[in-house]
């Protein structure tokens, strides 16, 4: 069962690697565009959307003529698959709700994939880990440069790209970053923080976008506006957002460590004895005390698994992953259930020096 | 910020939009002050009947939505969706990476003086499917804006 974590590569993002992870998780670049001669996919028919899907995937193809990308039509999947790759982040959620021909464009190590007909025709992301801007737009942008001279996108010369939303109209362009920030949730800076953050032009959101919760200490962050400045310089900026956050954090991780080191060292293994011996685990709750594990690890208090382990684990215990995992169906009342089980095993596994994850 | 216009003294929330014979009048009003007027905003939007021509967008959709039909939409509420701009993004001009296959851009929300300037170049130039294109953007922008006026 623990062999499926082993076997499967989890994508670039969750790798802990690239300037500032033990705090920075992950960075994306994503860029909307869309077709010129089309309505947005909301608003389009069934047909309207076909067109639009093959008018994309088409020209992707001669823009990248022998690539290694994949087309994949959210139409031909059932739900289980396209929670799948929501799980790992080559979709959005509302991607894998809507009806019709929809789908992703995806590289085989899932660093780029390109939306089609999610809320805009075309939404290119360039996602991985630790804290990186202007690599990861100069790749979106050569990607958007060759698939601009295949098909004609919907733009203004004043007004920029055009966007289902006005809110991505210009650039089209979002840079976000996922936090993991228990020290200034522990210090109680992390309202001032986020605060100061959103009056430079740089909001929060929870691990999976809009809509969703914060939990974990974990904490989506990208910059609020799309319009008015070049592509650098919002990478620029956001990142200089991002880069003082990260060194508050470092400061309060400092403090905690310098102030309250045994009560620090209490939390982290609280957390570890409720991991290895809930028998129920929601996701939250899950997020919650491995965020402890995780500040645990990054300041050598906790030497029980690693990072890389602990990326790999938090994915398998996301719905999909740990159906993928257990290799059956778990129906929707035992998920917390297995979830602890899986949590139990890959902790116990851990105690013992022969097991392969070290 | 934006203060509210009447009293001064709280930032600026609802901001009305009256569409009149002689052009449109933006207002701002704290949520207080609008109150005390009768304002409520959903009333405003349910009013607003116009729509897209391309799309059939009804601009209260749009207005509840937050979401456009399609990108003609932006030409058809362009004043409107300027001053969400402004709001939103503190701009309401495109600074980044122009497209340039078609740097005029598939709308041109350019105003009709620098297309008649367009225009005469291309004539000169002899260009005149360019020209054609252009006179039919002046003519489409100047019924735009006599709609507007209705």
């Amino acid at each position: 069962m623990v062999q499926s974590i082993l076997t499967h590569a989890i994508p670039p993002w969750l790798c802990a690697a690239g300037p500032h992870s033990d705090i920075v998780i992950s960075s994306r670049i994503r860029l909307a565009r869309n077709l010129a001669h089309h309505q947005f996919p909301a608003r389009a028919s069934l047909y309207e959307r076909n067109a639009i899907f093959n008018e994309v995937s088409e020209g992707f193809s001669r823009a990248n003529p022998g690539n290694s990308f994949n087309v994949v039509n959210f139409g031909n999947l059932d739900k289980n698959q396209r929670d799948f790759m929501v799980e790992e982040r080559l979709a959005s959620p509302d991607l894998a709700t809507f009806d019709g021909d929809r789908g992703v464009i995806h590289d085989s190590a899932r660093r780029i994939s390109i939306m089609v007909n999610e809320e805009d025709h075309i939404r290119f992301q360039c996602l991985d880990s630790g804290l990186q801007t202007l690599t990861l737009w100069s790749e979106i942008d050569g990607i958007d440069d060759a698939l601009g001279m295949q098909i004609d996108y919907a733009f203004d010369k004043r007004l920029g790209f055009l966007t289902c939303c006005p809110i991505n109209a210009g650039t089209g362009l979002r840079i976000s970053f996922l936090l993991h920030l228990p020290g200034c949730v522990l210090t109680r800076a992390i309202d001032a923080v986020l605060c100061g953050a959103g009056q430079m032009g740089v909001s929060t959101r929870g691990f999976f976008g809009e809509h969703s919760a914060i939990s974990g200490a974990l904490f989506q962050l990208s910059n609020s506006a799309a319009m008015g400045n070049t592509e650098s310089e919002f990478c620029e900026s956001t990142r200089a957002v991002v880069e003082s956050i990260v060194d508050h954090e470092r400061k309060a991780r400092e403090k905690l460590l310098a102030n309250a080191r045994l009560e620090l060292t209490d939390k982290i293994y609280r957390a570890y004895g409720i991991l290895c011996n809930a028998s129920l685990l929601s996701l939250e709750e899950f997020f919650n005390l491995t965020s402890a594990i995780r500040l645990g690890i990054e300041c050598t208090l906790f030497d029980k698994c690693t990072i890389h382990e602990l990326n790999r684990l938090t994915l398998f215990v996301l719905p999909e992953h740990l159906r993928v995992c257990m290799k059956k169906e778990i129906p929707e009342n035992d998920i917390r259930a297995q979830r602890a089980e899986l949590v139990k095993l890959f902790f116990s596994k851990h105690s013992t020096p022969q097991f392969p994850l070290r | 910020m934006e203060m509210c216009e009447q009293c001064g003294k709280q930032a600026a929330t609802v901001h009305l939009t009256r569409i009149a014979n002689e052009g449109t009048k933006v207002s701002h009003f704290c949520q207080d002050c609008a109150a005390s007027q009768g304002l409520s905003a959903q009333q405003d939007i349910q009013q607003d009947l116009r729509e897209c021509r391309h799309c059939h967008m009804k601009f209260s959709e749009f207005a509840i939505s937050g979401r456009l039909g399609c990108p003609a939409c932006y030409l058809e509420f362009e004043k409107e969706i300027d001053a969400m701009f402004v709001q939103m993004h503190g701009a309401k001009n495109h600074k980044g990476k122009a497209y340039s296959e078609h740097s005029e851009g598939s709308l041109g929300t350019a105003d009709i003086q620098s297309l008649t300037k367009e225009l005469a170049e291309a004539v000169k130039r002899e260009e005149f499917e360019l020209a054609a294109l252009i006179r039919d953007k002046i003519r489409q922008r100047s019924d735009h804006a006599k709609i507007d006026r209705t």
